[in-house]
């Protein structure tokens, strides 16, 4: 069976017989190819036989790209085929335009064969671009395998992919001489092996060098390819250095600057659903092993869900171009099983809109299909037969749901406005095309569909949308690229660049138009600048009309100047220490498959204080993944020197907090170490114990004997607080977890300094201390200036809670400071005078807004928690509003797995995915049961209003693209205000919800009133890696620890 | 073959006011309730060790029914583990009906579509209506199955099958040469902690081990180098991979066919033995309450056959063939039967099949000709045997053709499965 078969045909649009309208032209699989000439206001006429555009009769005929291969300005065809077909019939088709006749239809001839071009691979698309500037158009062929994946591990795969595919690989055609192409792939050092499932290549000077790099979609666990243009010599795939994770199943893509920050981004689409249930109908249950082992043959991290990479520029530690991906905080990650995608600015608004076409006929992926439906195949042998499959295939349901547009808002997200905009229509959608069709200035979208008359949606915002301008560009280049593909255009309105590429292969299996659109909004462009594929660039001031032709042949070669690149704000200066070589990772979920966020992952923290009395500063790094807590003197020179100490000794402990004070109050720093982390652990473990560190005054440490009474739960951070005023100071230790028995309470202690090192535990007095919940972080400050200190508390799933300590007593206080706490998934706390107005501000880190999980006051995340089956765990249920319902996060088999009487309960995966909580829980049993809420998830700043409540204060949108856990606040400009950087990042979050690194160190610089400006990663110099878990400043230097990789000083380059 | 066979009660009845007519059920309608259930844990797809402590607890229910009713039957089951009492009420009319409902009931509270299990029960009383029970025989019945399977089912329950949820996931050992998942599916390791639950008849303090498998090496002069080639180069004649199709036993093979994935599924080995015992109680005409004996020795032996047997492989977590081969020999080696997702060694089939084969001897006689029909709804072709040692034999050494087992796996199961057959005899020879 031909593994292909539901995946759709293409659309060309372009104008092909010269009369200024874009004409359309369809693949069929199966039946003839249509070509509609355009006759004006939206009336076609089919010309395809005449034309000579039919494409041989019957099966496999898949993308179309339209082309002036020639360069004698009228456009050409490539037709791709594939299919389960011997190799003649899978030939690919070149209809050269050889004019028009007397009645106006241009005429075509099918010259593969002659320009060498007749490939009877099974091919997707042909794309076509000039890679080596040497003016004549060069094609790559994408080509997939008919045939499913074959099994592969380590030796196996390295193996076949050594192993040259013609009919199955990505193939790259160079035009050695004018209508002459050679197959040039290896010599270019591009992979072509039978491990291809290329469904896209998009286009793109991705690392703005001036040469054409692509990008290449590969459908199930074979990776994606970011192959970089060596300037016209080479190409190197450098996708596991520039992207953290990608696209599982790829499909369609396409390229362009959504945020007008002038580079281009990279957007893949796959197959997560929308909807809960149909998530539920295909979420396969995570498997560690599985995706382990596709890392290990070097598959890289790949998730099931569109991928939004956003382009951070050129990282200097790699040299190659370094993305973001931030897919789920744009909007557009869950579009169902999604095959083309196209960037353009629908609504004219000066920003590019986005359009997804999806749809399956065969709905494949049903798990009740694939673990039920086999009840019905009599199997004789080992493997099905074709006949079953086709019986089977011809019981699953079409997916048969509605195409997606999505709005930019403007600030790194989308809105879907499918319905708004009236393009609500249910279809099983492949290709799909941009172009003007009835030329009144704004983008209509043609759509190819399976079994289903085509879609036009013609656009009416030139009515709607009156005050909204826009530009078309038509671009003539010289040599044989006459359309100008690789031209690279920057619009300039006030302090606004929009940036566009010529390149008319966009989306899937289908090419748009080559006339380029320009949405404007209600401003004129100040001035246009072009730098062609040549490198000859023109600006053109005031443009006044509506549409304006460019030339090459305008154009001049100026010597490229290089742009005056800002000296980043910070440099990386010698690494502190590794942690490189850290023992086996340990997988919290395997222990607690319910696990919200993973618990084990805590260190390295950090502390600061001068130990030997040297007047300098000096540094603690604790215990992380079995590499042993050090202490470094900083030494006049400014060096910091590693110092042994009896904090190395203590090696198994993982370090969550320290702190330096004067705990026995004889004058110099003692230490006190937190001990934390989940792993193993039982509860109660001995290496759950705190542990002091005395000081005798000179930097020499020596553990006290004195049995500290925080123990028994794993914790988080350390808070030192005084309660009586007696000069000793007490302590606040956050519980964070009890080890195997996530998410019950652990407790958190409130403990009394006696003298001599001796603390004696009074959290039983503060039960809503003691029982205050996951806590994270504290802080100590007098919030109001009411000459009271408050103890402020944030932890997952917890409002900020606030404790006013009066009179030797705390008394809760959070409904003073707030309206309504937000509880969240908070990671770490700073108060600050931020904006120095003698007030304090609250800058609170959390889980941020590009995940899965979303989060309000009206829609709150809710973990339910007890032993519902009594079998003596605790049984955690996540829910989470999808669509705007309740419903469980966990999956079926994740369920099952977690409590052995739901196995009668639900016996289909159907059932399930219609499942609410009561539906799973019986009321019974629902009784005494607890539960956490979630009604936040952005990383917040807060600042007191008139009424001494905290308001929330909008950050950059860049803030919430990651988890933040580390916060440092220093004045990197010199200005009055401070400035603020925050990390983090969750590498081993669950499997469902995937890595999460979109942050590399963001700084926000202070724009006075506590508004903030997020530095790009070019200008910050800090490029980070991993997560993120403490920071530091010492002097002029960043402490940057970062977990299981070490820590890494920065030096502020102007401080 | 179908016995239902209604005998008109000439005598008149003094003790009930209604009538009902006796019906004698003979060991045929087990089979019935071993089909349906065996169905179930094809659609739940239900593992094999499992399946067989479904079978195992509904057994129960039903020969403590018929224990309790006929003296003459051998209630070994009181020598089991934790067994509990059950209060000897006064004898149930229907003994054999009684006992039918008993499994029906544990089978439906148990087995995860157990619903299914509630319309076929209520099906079959329906049946037994018109066949001329009474309602107040199918009362007092009722009202006594569910009574046993009450007691059976807090035995099943103490057994702490529903804490093994507790237990971490299992993670593949990190050292070379131990087991990972296999493809295609890549599933993860089943039931790791079986072995934790409490069996029926050992004794945890005293257990016969059997000996360490062969060391992992990657020299091509090791033992296991040579055990490797030898699954590598296997006969793989027509006749040979039939008898490996025969006994595949897989409850899920992975069918992937790019995103179109079908689970193709079969019926356990355990389900595959108690569908043989069907065979041979029917060809000897045993009685109903003989026949439910032999269920029961049958499916708690062979649930404490996987027991002993997943113990051992969660011990030595040994690589698979496939996994071994691919790396060592041929990397596109693919073995003919899929590898299902647990450690190799020792390989259940043989553990199960040779333990099966004892006790159904110790029953119906060493030479014991019958021919197998079990899995002929499964498109599988009879195949007919000389005595269950001989399909014993063959069921173990089919996983050496199907490429799933190395041959020290298959003979340290067939050890293991004699050590457990021998001791079970003990239970069956007691004399209680």
């Amino acid at each position: 069976m031909y593994e292909y078969f539901y995946n759709g045909g293409g659309v060309a649009t372009g104008d092909l017989n010269g009369d200024g309208k874009q004409d359309i032209y369809f693949s069929s699989n199966m039946e003839n190819n249509h070509l509609y000439l355009n006759q004006g206001n939206l009336v076609f006429k089919e010309v395809a036989d005449v034309a000579g555009v039919t494409g041989r009769p019957g099966p496999w005929k898949t993308g179309v790209s339209m082309v002036d291969i020639n360069g004698d300005n009228k456009l050409d065809i490539y037709l791709c085929y594939s299919g389960n077909l011997p190799p003649d019939k899978k030939r690919n088709q070149l209809f050269i335009n050889q004019g028009n006749d007397a009645a106006g239809v241009p005429l075509f001839k099918d010259e593969a064969a002659a320009y060498g071009l007749d490939s009877p691979a099974n091919s997707t698309q042909a794309v076509f671009f000039d890679y080596d500037k040497d003016q004549d158009l060069d094609m790559i062929l994408v080509n997939h395998n008919p045939k499913s994946l074959p099994i592969l591990d380590e030796s196996s795969t390295a193996d076949l992919l050594r192993q040259e595919d013609p009919n199955s690989g990505l193939r790259f055609f160079i035009q050695k001489q004018k209508g002459h192409f050679e197959d040039m792939t290896t010599s270019l050092g591009i992979t072509s092996s039978s491990l291809s499932y290329g469904l896209a290549v998009g286009i793109s000077d991705v690392n703005a060098d001036g040469w054409l790099d692509f990008y290449v979609s590969n459908d199930y666990t074979i990776p994606d390819y970011l192959y970089i243009n060596q300037q016209g010599k080479k190409f190197k795939n450098v996708i596991q250095k520039s992207m953290g994770h990608t696209s599982h199943f790829s499909m369609g893509n396409d390229i362009a600057d959504i945020n007008n920050d002038g580079l281009a981004d990279i957007f893949t689409l796959d197959m997560l659903p929308e909807d809960n249930m149909r998530q539920k109908n295909l979420m396969a249950p995570d498997n560690y092993e599985k995706f382990n082992f596709n890392v290990a043959v070097g598959f890289g991290h790949q998730y099931m869900r569109n991928m939004l990479q956003v382009n951070q520029g050129i990282d200097p530690t790699t040299q190659e171009p370094k993305f973001h991906e931030l897919g789920q905080l744009a909007g557009i990650s869950n579009t169902d099983w999604s095959w083309s995608a196209l960037f353009a600015d629908y609504d004219n608004d000066g920003w590019k809109d986005l359009y997804i076409t999806n749809g399956y006929l065969r709905d494949y992926t049903n798990l009740d299909f694939l673990k039920y439906m086999g009840d019905y195949v009599q199997n004789n042998q080992a493997s099905i037969q074709r006949q079953n499959v086709l019986e089977l295939v011809q019981k699953m349901p079409a997916s048969n749901i509605s195409n997606y547009m999505f709005k930019n808002q403007q600030n790194g997200t989308f809105n879907s406005v499918t319905k708004a905009w009236g393009m609500e229509n249910t279809s099983n959608s492949n290709g799909a095309a941009y172009a003007d069709l009835d030329g009144d200035g704004d983008l209509e979208l043609i759509v190819n569909n399976i079994n289903k008359p085509a879609f036009i949606f013609e656009n009416k915002s030139n009515e709607l949308k009156k005050e909204n301008k826009n530009l078309q560009i038509e671009l003539r280049g010289e040599g044989l690229n006459t359309q100008g593909l690789g031209a690279k255009i920057w619009i300039y309105q006030g302090g606004k660049n929009q940036y566009f590429e010529q390149n008319l292969y966009r989306g899937y299996q289908s090419s748009v138009s080559p006339l380029l659109h320009v949405g404007l909004g209600s401003k004129a462009p100040d001035s246009l600048f072009i730098v062609w594929n040549s490198g000859k660039s023109q600006v053109i001031k005031k443009v006044t009309t509506a549409k304006i032709t460019l030339k090459e042949s305008d154009a001049k070669t100026i010597a490229f100047k290089a742009k005056n690149q800002e000296s980043p704000l910070f440099v990386q200066a010698k690494t502190l220490q590794t942690f490189e070589g850290s023992p086996d990772e340990f997988n919290d979920f395997k222990r607690q498959t319910q696990i919200t966020i993973p618990l084990s992952y805590v260190g390295p923290c950090q502390s600061t204080g001068d130990v030997n009395g040297d007047k300098l500063e000096d540094l603690f790094v604790g215990n992380q993944a079995g590499k042993g807590a050090t202490l470094y003197l900083q030494q006049s020179s400014g060096e910091l020197k590693r110092t042994p100490s009896a904090m190395s000794q203590d090696i198994g402990f993982e370090d969550s907090d320290a702190q330096f004070f004067d705990a026995d109050g004889d004058g110099d720093l003692d230490l006190w170490v937190v001990s934390g982390g989940y792993g193993l652990m039982e509860a109660n473990d001995a290496k759950l114990a705190d542990r002091l560190y005395i000081n005798d005054g000179k930097g020499n440490f020596k553990k006290s004997t004195v049995p500290l009474p925080s123990q028994g739960v794993s914790k988080s951070t350390i808070q030192i607080i005084d309660i009586n005023q007696d000069r000793l100071p007490d302590v606040f230790v956050g519980g964070r977890v009890i080890p195997g028995s996530y998410p019950a309470c652990p407790k958190s202690f409130v403990l009394l300094n006696q003298g001599a090192g001796k603390f004696k535990d009074i959290s039983a007095q503060f039960p809503a201390i003691q029982q205050a919940g996951m806590v994270t972080d504290a802080a100590w400050d007098d919030l109001n200036q009411d000459g009271k200190k408050e103890l402020v508390l944030v932890g997952e799933f917890m409002p900020i809670k606030i404790f006013t300590l009066n009179n030797k007593a705390f008394e809760e206080s959070t409904a003073t400071f707030f309206e309504n706490s937000p509880q969240g998934l908070w990671n770490t706390i700073r108060i600050e005078d931020l904006n120095r107005d003698g007030k304090k501000e609250m800058l609170v880190g959390n889980l941020g807004l590009n995940s899965q999980w979303k989060a309000s006051t009206e829609q709150p995340m809710e973990l339910h928690y007890k032993d519902y089956d009594q079998n003596g765990s605790i049984d955690p249920i996540l829910c989470t509003y999808v669509k705007g319902e309740s419903v469980p996060f966990m999956t079926r088999d994740e369920l099952l797995d977690q409590m052995s009487i739901m196995r009668t309960r639900f016996t289909d995966y159907q059932s399930f995915a219609e499942a609410k909580l009561s539906d799973i829980i019986t009321e019974e049993e629902q009784k005494g049961e607890q539960v956490w809420k979630a009604t936040e998830l952005k990383t917040s700043l807060f600042q007191l209003n008139s009424k001494g409540q905290f308001e929330s204060v909008k950050l950059p949108w860049e803030v919430q693209a990651s988890p933040i856990s580390a916060i440092a606040i220093l004045d990197i400009d010199g200005q009055h205000d401070l400035d603020i950087v925050l990390a983090g990042n969750m590498h081993h979050a669950k499997l469902r919800i995937g890595k999460m690194d979109a942050n590399s160190g963001l700084i926000l610089t202070s724009k006075g009133n506590l508004s903030y400006e997020a530095v790009s990663p070019q200008k910050a110099g800090l490029w980070l890696q991993g997560d993120v878990r403490s920071m530091q400043v010492l002097g002029n230097q960043l402490f940057i620890g970062i977990n299981q990789r070490g820590t890494f000083p920065f030096k502020a380059a102007k401080r | 073959m179908k016995k239902i066979i209604l005998l008109l009660s000439f005598l008149a009845c003094w003790a009930c006011q209604s009538e009902s007519k006796k019906i004698q059920f003979s060991g045929t309608e087990i089979d019935k309730v071993v089909q349906e259930m065996t169905e179930m844990m094809i659609h739940d797809v239900s593992n094999p060790p499992l399946a067989m402590r479904f079978f195992s607890y509904a057994c129960l229910a039903g020969y403590q029914v018929m224990t309790e009713a006929d003296s003459s039957l051998n209630a070994f089951q009181y020598q089991f583990n934790g067994y509990p009492s059950f209060t000897k009420d006064k004898p149930v009319e229907a003994p054999e009906f009684t006992a039918i409902l008993a499994m029906m009931e544990v089978s439906q509270k148990m087995q995860p579509s157990g619903g299914r299990m509630k319309e076929f029960e209520a099906r079959y009383i329906d049946s037994c209506r018109q066949l001329g029970l009474s309602d107040q025989v199918i009362e007092t019945s009722t009202q006594k199955a569910q009574a046993v399977a009450k007691g059976i089912l807090a035995y099943a329950k103490a057994d702490g099958y529903n804490k093994l949820s507790n237990f971490p996931k299992y993670t593949p050992k990190k050292t070379t040469g131990s087991w990972y998942s296999t493809p295609p599916g890549y599933f993860p390791a089943v039931e790791p902690y079986f072995y934790r639950i409490r069996s029926f008849s050992l004794d945890t303090n005293k257990i016969e081990e059997i000996p360490a498998p062969a060391p992992y090496s990657e020299s091509n002069s090791s033992n296991f180098y040579a055990l490797s080639k030898a699954v590598y180069e296997a006969n793989k004649s027509e006749a040979n991979l039939k008898i490996a199709a025969f006994w595949d036993c897989n409850p899920f093979a992975l069918n992937d066919q790019g995103h179109l994935l079908i689970g193709m599924k079969k019926i356990s080995p355990g389900a595959h033995w108690m569908g043989i015992a069907g065979i041979a109680s029917a060809k000897n005409n045993t009685s109903f309450g003989k026949s439910l004996e032999i269920r029961t020795a049958l499916a708690t032996s062979l649930m404490d056959a996987f027991w002993l047997c997943w113990r051992e492989k969660y011990h030595s977590h040994r690589i698979r063939p496939e996994t071994a081969i691919r790396k060592l020999i041929d990397p596109t080696w693919k073995p003919f039967l899929q590898t299902p997702p647990f450690p190799e060694y020792p390989s259940g089939h043989s553990t199960v099949s040779t333990t099966a084969a004892i006790v159904l001897t110790h029953f119906f006689g060493p030479h014991f000709a019958y021919t197998d029909t079990v899995e002929k709804r499964y498109g599988i072709d009879d195949r007919s045997f000389t005595s269950f040692e001989a399909a014993a034999e063959e069921a173990s050494i089919s996983r050496f053709y199907g490429g799933i087992h190395y041959m020290d796996g298959i003979q340290a199961g067939q050890t293991q499965g004699r050590i457990l057959g021998k001791h079970f005899l003990t239970l069956l020879k007691h004399e209680n």
